[in-house]
């Protein structure tokens, strides 16, 4: 049988006709998480260059996020906590020294070599390539999450003033590409 | 290019890439949900992890409470022999004789000069005390 995260929201109480609190959390759980996961998904792949093992990652994540979802307190904003863990993860992956840069697209083609995206895309997710991965997570949690600065030092645990200077030192070095563009 | 209008062509080009999650993965997320393997489960549990901050003042305090003990319990030192070299000599002070007593000492470096009046005897002109 397939399953869809989408039809379980859409009947939260499907399986069992006396709602225990472990269930209750896992429909929640599920819920708040239907709008953002494909967010969380190309994130995750866009700070790792495109590298396959964005996928564990991403699966880790959700694991994580379930097994402590105890801890999430519900007037807080679940974006930003499953991106917490997120980053943290990303963070351990980094540590480890696995951060390999293999930027490859959907179909596992080099993105600069794809002619399907267009050159001016290609040229940011270049740019983006030559970040610290630091800096390409604060980059995309920006640019392609629009997540606030605010946000961003939630997430990241870095101060504000940090935030803004990567990310100028980012859209400085983007500048740099489009301007040779034109 | 402003700042303004060059955050939004940034914006619009990092979103013209945007992928839908693998089938597959979801579902196995799903199937370890729905399984509940071992260790996953939102029942609170408390970690057993301790934080790296924990453990440096835990460092900090061992270390500070060994130095006290150390300091304590020092075995008390022999205080250290003082060598005083001592001159006596004899004056007159003010037409008085006196004894000049003059002490230096090493530990700590410091010279002690004191005099002491010596006691007239008076005689008669025999030599006899009166």
């Amino acid at each position: 049988m397939a399953l869809n995260l989408d039809n379980i929201v859409r009947f939260p109480g499907r399986a069992a006709s006396v709602q225990t609190a472990e269930t209750a959390d896992k429909d929640l759980f599920l819920q708040l998480l239907v709008p953002v996961k494909k967010h969380l998904y190309n994130f995750i792949r866009k700070s790792l260059n495109f590298s396959h093992e964005a996928d564990d990652i991403f699966q880790d994540t959700l694991l994580k996020s379930f097994r402590y979802f105890h801890s999430f307190k519900r007037d807080k904003n679940f974006k930003t906590w499953i991106f917490t863990i997120a980053h943290n993860l990303l963070k351990d992956h980094f540590k480890t020294g696995r951060g390999l840069v293999l930027i490859e697209d959907a179909d596992g083609l080099p993105i600069d070599e794809d002619p399907s995206i267009p050159r001016d895309v290609r040229d940011i997710y270049q740019a983006a390539a030559e970040l610290k991965p630091r800096q390409r997570e604060i980059f995309y949690l920006y640019y392609y999450n629009e997540f606030k600065v605010t946000e961003i030092v939630g997430i990241t645990g870095l101060t504000r003033v940090n935030v803004k200077f990567i990310l100028h030192q980012a859209r400085k070095a983007v500048k740099e590409i489009m301007e040779v563009e034109q | 290019m402003k700042r303004k209008r060059l955050d939004e062509e940034i914006k619009k080009r990092v979103r013209a890439l945007e992928q839908d999650i693998p089938a597959g993965l979801e579902e196995r997320f799903l199937e370890k949900l729905d399984g509940k393997p071992d260790g996953l489960s939102p029942v609170k549990q408390r970690s057993r992890r301790v934080s790296r901050g924990a453990l440096a003042a835990a460092a900090s305090l061992l270390i500070a409470v060994l130095l006290a003990a150390a300091l304590l319990f020092r075995p008390a030192q022999a205080p250290a022999a003082v060598e005083n070299d001592v001159f006596i000599d004899y004056a007159t002070v003010e037409g008085q004789p006196a004894t000049t007593y003059i002490v230096n000492r090493h530990d700590p470096d410091m010279t002690i000069v004191w005099i002491e009046k010596v006691p007239v005897v008076a005689m008669n002109k025999k030599g006899i005390k009166r």
